[in-house]
């Protein structure tokens, strides 16, 4: 068990004579109430329990206290003077809070053994109150010393005077106390050693023998001090109407600096063991006030402390001890005797009969020395015993309880508190002192508080003192480890004993609770109460351990939850154990708070310190939905983001303004880093003017890949990189601002920070970069925006811009980094284990001489709309701004742009129908385009400063919205490397025509196919002339069926339609093309691979149509723009069917022309604007063919098939397998066409009856290769007619089987005969035609040709065939 | 008589998801107003509804206890956030209560751990699903019943909101559906 509190100790009252304050005051000793407390406590006493069992006391402690002063402070109202207690003890904090902060700063204590300076404090505040309760007993006198010395004119008089005097204690103070006679007999005493003898038999005579002789040298120079034990504080007595005019004398009992390192022989031996980690700090105290030992010394002699040793232990032992144990038995007596009757049925007796009062006549009785012997009569018990409301002493059970605790009788003392506890009269606030540790003491503590007063918001002081001294005692009285233990939780009734009240010492519970807490390791718990207690210190004004406070909450918050988690749970979430961020607004609340304080207490550097760390809230802010009533209203509350944002802020600027105007350290502001970033390094790109085109980036990226390809088959010359700035030239980088805050923000003087590449002085560029500084940009909440800053550079350098400079609010100087986190490195196992990241990345760029510059302009740059086809003539404007000149310029295009370049030669163009052209039959995309210079200047070269004018006609086709980008690629000489420029614009093109072309065998014997061309206008131009329609084809001649009547004007929503008739037409390379494109399809089926050669040229005829003179497609900008949009045509479609081939080498494995294909080429003009342009119509293929890849595609398919693991890889195969035998160049179709001749009219008088009439077929094999063999056989029976048709059945007869052979191009006719038995409308259905195309392989020469039947066919007429010859009766005769 | 009166009285309560990590990852601060008697005389409570309501003000007033209650909780216009406290308070008593819930989990395996803490006048409610996620409830008034419905049901919907393979422990949840399903949950509970 613990030893006691110092405030459960026997209290002794002194009364002393004047004369001996007068002797002591004389030798420079305290009064003898603080001469004998140094002696307390006593070590090694015994005392025995009722059972008569000996009790070791290893300290003992005696309180003695000046009776005057206990009597005028028991007449002090109890309230008032609790709240007296309560102002005292906050100003005795509040007035050395400062010091305790910097001690404790200095030393870091106080944690490590679980006591503070300002605990301590409070404790002994508490601690030291001797002003006797109406509560409880312990203040009261256990025994009152009348003292005196020998220096009195009449010794013996005094001590009677003493004697007779009345105690002036209220009635309810205990009477019960033992009377002492002390006599002071000093070496300079009048009286001689035997006139003091004979006096002190003669006062054992009168007075009893509890009387002491003390005889003292007391040597006139006083002996030089002796440290003793430092009183406890007491409060101050109340200040009397005069002293209030005065200052108030010093008091000896309240030393005005408690030395805390002295005090350790008064403390419990359980604050001996602290006190002796403390004894650093005492030894830098006791250093810190050497010389001035004056608050808590004696000046007494050796001889003299050896004296008044003795004198208060025979004090104790021979009288205290002896008064307090009859006392004990004797009541004891009573109590087991009354205790014999079980409490239950003396309670209910109690309440039958209505009797609670029984009297109790022994308080009354007068106090006197002989007062114990008359005392074994009293008995029963007091009404009034639980004393809150008592008038009367207290009960004499609760005496004996206190008395049986003060002299160790454990047994009994817990016998009798227990019954007091039961019948509600207290108790329950020592027994937590006394028991064993259990989870019942938690229940008696918080019992006792809550008899003392039920929670309220604000209970009255002299509760709130109670509370404290009994928090106080508990802390002392119980062992730490049992204190702290799961059981007791101890630091929970710190925190009860605190309450709602807000004062310093309720704050100082809350912070020794937390403390306890951080002991047991409670750290989240501790650092809310720190942060109550914080609150309500910051209340009462206490600054300095406000802020400490605050601190030790902020530490004990950021310190994180030690967590039993799998350490493999931060790899799967990726993140780092040490990151936790945990509530969002806890920090910020904590840190704001702490720098309002700093900065009311003249701190302002560390307020903005402060106030910077808080505008990282927004970042960290997780989730704060606004708090929503049930009734849907919103509340206002400081929840609200952005208005914390903006307090945050507006304390910012206002102690950074006030900081600025007290003329801060310069150094500081340099220290302060905004705890993010505005900048996005991400975002931060150069625009130099050059680029300051549109256009994506992938499509300049594809124009220098093409320039690049096309210049590797040439030479070497490398293309220098055009993202070069040059000298004096103005370009731009865009630096992305963004606003995290929920708060509008102004930046000030918004500029970059770049240096030399190679050189690492940060200030390197500083002479040579000229950049533009922003004055002021206000940013709104959350807000990006993207701010260019102009830049100049005087001479050629590799620049680095590394850093963006701006002032925050125009106040704080900023520098953020422009650097971008590296990629991360996975390369090694060691990066792939660990985050590695590459070096930061910075913005970088080149400046070079002007020397080659080329700046392209449209003339006219405004929106460019076109009609589809039209032919677009723009004017470019080249100039020389550099200082060499330029001889060789190069135009890149897209693919599927068709831009011709306008030289000045004319093209005459003859007249004629039909002509010739050359087709170099090549998909492969056009080159890039040299201009001719020689023909736009007389020097052939573009100087410096001279500006030229190019002309180019575009043709678009396809009706959409799109950019034309163009690359023009130059330089000087031949030696030296290109430069490039760009220029684009936006076009759109609006639909003219939509024209469809399509093909049927002819009717008619002289021609083999007939074409019908439909044209619509589907534009909103109503004046859009046809004027010339062309037919191109390798293989095919056309002739229009009218000549060219539908030509002219075609109205909105209009169609025209043309007929042409088509005919073979035998020349040109259509063979060789063929060859080509199977030997290379059959590469690709049998993964050979595919040599570039490009397909033999064909030529082609071309046939017009025109009102006026044609206009000949020799023009090589017409014949380019045909080409181009063939090539468009083909390149996509064959994209679409082949998408497994890449389209790199369709060029090498298809032709541009089909030699089957028929193109037509539409002209269309809008006379009154002065606009003409054309279409192409392709995709028109005539002719029958064979599946001329048959073969191929039969040996690829029966080819022994190579395993392959991945079965993508046999898919592929398979599709392009699919893909090639679906092509144009495998068709196979039936090549006889067989053609019935329809519609005629006989005449018949079937009264003669039936005749017979001849039906003609025709049969035309349009394979212009292959032979074929036929047969045609007639069907006699009804079902050769459909069902639903309405004509009669044909009935042929006699012969009905006709075979032949067809050669290529091959027309017959076969005359059959129907009968015809009455009249009607016959159909010539009912035939049958087995067709088997040939092949005929060459052989020997002489031998005859070898056959062989590729195909079979069967066909029949149509379900649609109405066909049918009509026969009437005509009567003859 | 001074009993009867059916309060209006506007309790808050707080609601905190936390992650294994003790991370906050949703938080809801919720008032409901719901009528709860006063301390009520045997007597009044018979009385019909309407004969006391209409003086309902007058009566509060003069009855002491009910009058204090009134003039803290439903200040004209203005809710308190709970107590007069600060947000960072309300989120610090939910972190302090940490320790209790720790302690409490190691002795108690069940899901609902009911009130685990006391700071004042906030009683701290908790909840820890087999994933060691912890919800936090607090509140003023007990109700236990409803509590343990109420926590039930939110662990429901997380369950649901886990279900996205894109949310991780340490995702904080701001799907609008949680929130209002939440909400709606808080209003029939609490």
């Amino acid at each position: 068990m613990a030893p006691l509190p110092y405030s459960l100790s026997p209290h002794v009252c002194i009364l002393s004579s004047p004369d001996l304050e007068s002797l002591l005051s004389s030798v420079s000793l305290p009064p003898l109430p603080q001469v004998l407390q140094s002696f307390s406590p006593l070590p090694n006493v015994n005392t025995r329990t009722t059972s008569l069992t000996t009790v070791s006391h290893a300290s003992f402690t005696l309180r003695f206290s000046d009776l005057v002063e206990v009597e005028a402070g028991c007449k002090e109202d109890e309230e008032i003077r609790a709240s007296r207690i309560l102002d005292w003890i906050g100003a005795r904090i509040a007035k050395r809070s400062a010091k305790w902060i910097e001690d404790e700063e200095r030393i870091k204590t106080g944690e490590s053994v679980g006591r503070t300076p300002w605990w301590d404090e409070l404790r002994r505040c508490a601690e030291g109150d001797h002003i006797p309760s109406r509560i409880e007993g312990w203040n009261h006198p256990v025994a009152v010393v009348l003292a005196v010395s020998t220096t009195a004119p009449n010794p013996l008089q005094a001590v009677t005077a003493l004697h007779s005097r009345q105690l002036e204690l209220p009635p309810w103070v205990d009477s019960n106390y033992l009377k002492y006679t002390l006599i002071v007999h000093p070496e300079n005493s009048p009286l001689s050693d035997e006139e003091a003898g004979a006096l002190f038999n003669a006062v054992k005579k009168q007075y009893g023998l509890n009387a002491h002789l003390l005889p003292l040298s007391l040597p006139s120079p006083p002996p030089p001090p002796v440290p003793v034990p430092a009183p406890f504080p007491r409060l101050p007595p109340p200040p009397s109407p005069e002293s209030l005019l005065s200052p108030p004398p010093p008091i000896f009992s309240a030393p005005p600096t408690p030395q805390p390192g002295a005090m350790g022989s008064s403390l419990s031996t359980q604050e001996m063991s602290f006190a002796t980690s403390l004894d650093g700090v005492a030894a830098m105290r006791e250093e810190e006030s050497a010389g001035k030992l004056v608050g808590n010394s004696l000046r007494m002699h050796e001889k003299d402390i050896q004296m008044m040793a003795r004198f208060v232990r025979e004090f104790l032992l021979m009288s205290v001890i002896p008064f307090m144990e009859k006392c004990t038995i004797e009541w004891n007596e009573s109590f087991s005797s009354t205790r014999r009757l079980p409490s239950r049925l003396f309670s209910s007796t109690r309440r039958l009969f209505g009797s609670p009062t029984p009297s109790s006549p022994g308080h009354a009785s007068k106090p006197s020395t002989s007062s114990v012997a008359s005392r074994t009569s009293i008995s029963s018990i007091t009404s009034n015993a639980n004393g809150t409301q008592g008038l009367g002493p207290p009960s004499q059970y609760r005496r004996l309880a206190e008395f049986a605790t003060i002299l160790g009788d454990i047994k009994l003392a817990v016998s009798v508190w227990e019954s007091l506890r039961k019948d509600g009269k207290g108790g329950s606030e020592i027994l937590p002192l006394l028991l064993a540790p259990s989870p019942a003491l938690a229940l008696h503590a918080q019992h006792a508080l809550n008899t003392l007063h039920p929670p309220s918001p604000d209970p009255p002081a002299n509760v709130q003192v109670r509370a404290l001294i009994y928090a106080v005692r508990w802390t002392i009285g119980v062992n730490l480890q049992d204190y702290l233990s799961s059981a007791l939780e101890g630091e929970r009734w710190l925190v009860s004993s605190a309450g709602s009240a807000e004062e310093p010492h309720s704050a100082l519970l809350l912070a020794h609770a937390a403390l306890l807490s951080a002991m047991k390791r409670a750290k989240r718990r501790a650092a809310l109460w720190y942060l109550f207690a914080a609150n309500r210190l910051e209340k009462c004004g206490v600054r300095p351990l406000t802020m400490y406070f605050l601190r030790k909450a902020h530490s004990l918050y950021a310190f994180g939850p030690e967590k039993n988690l799998s350490p493999s749970l931060w790899d799967s979430e990726d993140r780092s154990p040490t990151a936790w961020e945990g509530f969002g607004d806890v920090k910020p609340g904590i840190e704001h708070a702490l720098g309002r304080l700093l900065y009311t207490t003249g701190d302002v550097e560390g307020a903005i310190s402060y106030f910077l760390g808080l505008l990282r809230r927004s970042l960290t802010c997780y989730v704060s939905p606004q708090p929503v009533l049930t009734n849907g209203k919103a509340v206002e509350s400081t929840a609200n983001p952005s208005a914390t944002d903006r307090i945050y802020l507006e304390d910012f600027r206002v102690a950074f303004k006030h900081f600025l105007a007290t003329g801060g350290e310069e150094s500081k502001i340099a220290s302060w880093k905004l705890p993010f970033s505005f900048c996005n390094p991400r975002q931060t790109k150069i625009r130099l003017p050059s680029q300051g085109v549109s256009g994506q980036d992938n499509v300049w990226e594809g124009r220098q890949t093409k320039w690049e390809l096309f210049q590797k088959s040439r030479g070497k010359n490398r293309l220098e990189n055009c993202d070069k700035a040059a000298v004096n030239e103005t370009f731009w980088i865009d630096i992305e601002l963004h606003n995290p805050l929920d708060v509008e923000v102004n930046l000030s003087d918004v500029t970059i920070v770049a240096q030399e590449q190679q050189s690492g002085n940060l200030e390197s560029a500083k002479d040579i970069l000229d950049a533009e500084v922003i004055e002021d940009i206000t940013l709104a909440a959350k807000e990006s925006r993207s701010i260019p800053l102009a830049l100049k550079v005087a001479r050629p350098a590799s620049l680095i811009i590394t850093h963006a400079h701006y002032k925050f609010l125009s106040l704080l100087p900023v520098t953020d980094s422009l650097a971008r986190r590296g990629r991360r490195l996975q390369e090694t196992m060691l990066q792939r284990q660990s985050k590695i990241y590459a070096p930061d990345v910075f913005v970088k760029f080149d400046v070079e001489d002007a020397s080659q510059r080329l700046q392209v302009n449209f003339i006219d740059d405004g929106r460019l709309v076109m009609a589809q086809g039209e032919c677009k003539r723009m004017k470019l404007w080249l100039s020389n701004p550099g200082i060499k000149s330029i001889r060789e310029l190069w135009m890149v295009t897209g693919d599927e742009d068709e831009l011709w370049v306008e030289t000045s030669e004319s093209f005459p163009s003859p007249p004629v129908v039909s002509e010739m052209i050359s087709s170099s039959n090549s998909l492969a995309a056009g080159e890039p385009l040299r201009i001719p210079l020689d023909t736009l200047t007389k020097s052939s070269s573009i100087e410096p400063g001279q500006s030229v004018e190019l002309t180019i006609v575009f043709h678009a086709e396809k009706s959409l919205n799109d950019e034309l980008c163009l690359l023009f690629v130059f330089r000087e000489t031949e030696d030296q490397p290109f430069y490039s420029a760009r220029v684009s614009r936006q076009y759109e093109v609006n639909a003219t025509f939509r024209a469809k072309a399509t093909s049927r065998p002819s009717q008619s014997p002289n021609h083999l196919y007939l074409i019908n061309l439909e044209v619509e206008n589907v534009s909103f131009y109503s004046d859009l002339h046809l004027s010339q329609i062309t037919t191109l084809s390798p293989t095919w001649k056309c002739s229009p069926v009218a000549a060219g009547e539908a030509l002219g004007p075609v109205h909105v929503n209009q169609t025209a339609k043309f007929y042409f008739n088509a005919d073979r037409w035998e020349e040109g390379g259509s063979e060789e093309t063929l060859q080509f494109v199977h030997k290379k399809l059959g590469d690709i089926l049998h993964s050979r691979s595919i040599e570039p050669t490009s397909p033999p040229s064909i030529r082609l005829l071309c046939n017009h149509i025109s009102k006026d003179q044609p206009r000949s497609i020799q023009d090589p900008s017409i014949q380019h723009f045909v080409h181009c949009s063939r090539r468009n045509f083909v390149g996509r479609a064959t994209a679409a069917q082949h998408p497994y081939i890449p389209s790199s080498s369709h060029p090498y494995v298809f032709s541009l022309y089909n030699p089957a294909a028929l193109d037509v080429v539409i002209f269309w003009e809008i006379p009154s604007q002065q606009r003409a342009g054309h279409i192409s119509v392709s995709g028109l293929l005539l002719g029958a063919g064979h599946a001329a890849l048959k073969e191929v595609i039969e040996e690829a398919e029966n080819a022994k098939v190579k395993r392959s693991m991945y079965a993508e890889t046999h898919r592929e195969r398979q599709d392009i397998l699919k893909a090639i035998r679906a092509s144009e160049w495998n068709a196979e179709m039936n090549p006889v066409v067989v053609r019935v001749e329809d519609g005629q009219q006989l005449q018949h008088d079937f009264a003669k009856g039936g005749c017979l009439k001849p039906v003609t077929f025709v049969l035309r094999n349009y394979s212009v290769t292959h032979p074929a063999r036929f047969v045609l056989r007639l069907k006699q029976d009804k079902s050769a007619v459909h069902s639903s048709s309405n004509l009669l059945p044909p009935q042929y007869s006699g012969r009905l089987t006709y075979r032949g052979r067809l050669e290529p191009s091959q027309e017959v006719t076969v005359k059959a005969k129907m009968w015809l038995n009455r009249p009607g409308a016959y159909a010539l259905t009912g035939w049958l035609v087995e067709t088997e195309v040939e092949e005929v392989q060459s052989g020997q020469e002489g031998e005859e040709c070898l056959t062989r039947t590729l195909h079979r066919y069967l066909q029949g007429p149509s379900l649609a065939d109405r066909s049918c010859t009509v026969v009437t009766n005509v009567k003859s005769g | 008589m001074i009993g009867g009166v059916r309060l209006l009285q506007v309790m808050s309560h707080h609601l905190f998801l936390l992650s294994p990590t003790d991370t906050p990852l949703y938080s809801l601060t919720h008032y409901s107003s719901k009528p709860t008697p006063s301390t009520a005389s045997p007597l009044s409570s018979n009385l019909p509804s309407w004969s006391t309501s209409a003086f309902a003000g007058t009566l509060t007033a003069l009855s002491g206890a009910s009058s204090a209650t009134q003039a803290h909780h439903a200040q004209a216009g203005t809710v308190r956030l709970g107590g007069g406290q600060d947000r960072h308070v309300i989120q610090m008593i939910a972190n302090a209560s940490l320790d209790v819930i720790e302690e409490v989990m190691r002795r108690d395996s069940a899901m609902y751990l009911k009130s685990v803490d006391k700071f004042n006048e906030w009683t701290v409610s908790a909840f820890v699903t087999p994933g060691n996620f912890k919800f936090i409830l607090l509140h003023e008034a007990k109700n236990d019943d409803g509590i343990r419905s109420f926590f039930n049901e939110v662990w429901e919907l997380y369950v649901k909101t886990m279900l996205n393979p894109f949310h991780t422990m340490h995702t904080p949840i701001r799907s609008a559906v949680f929130d209002s399903r939440v909400r709606a949950s808080a209003k029939k509970y609490l």
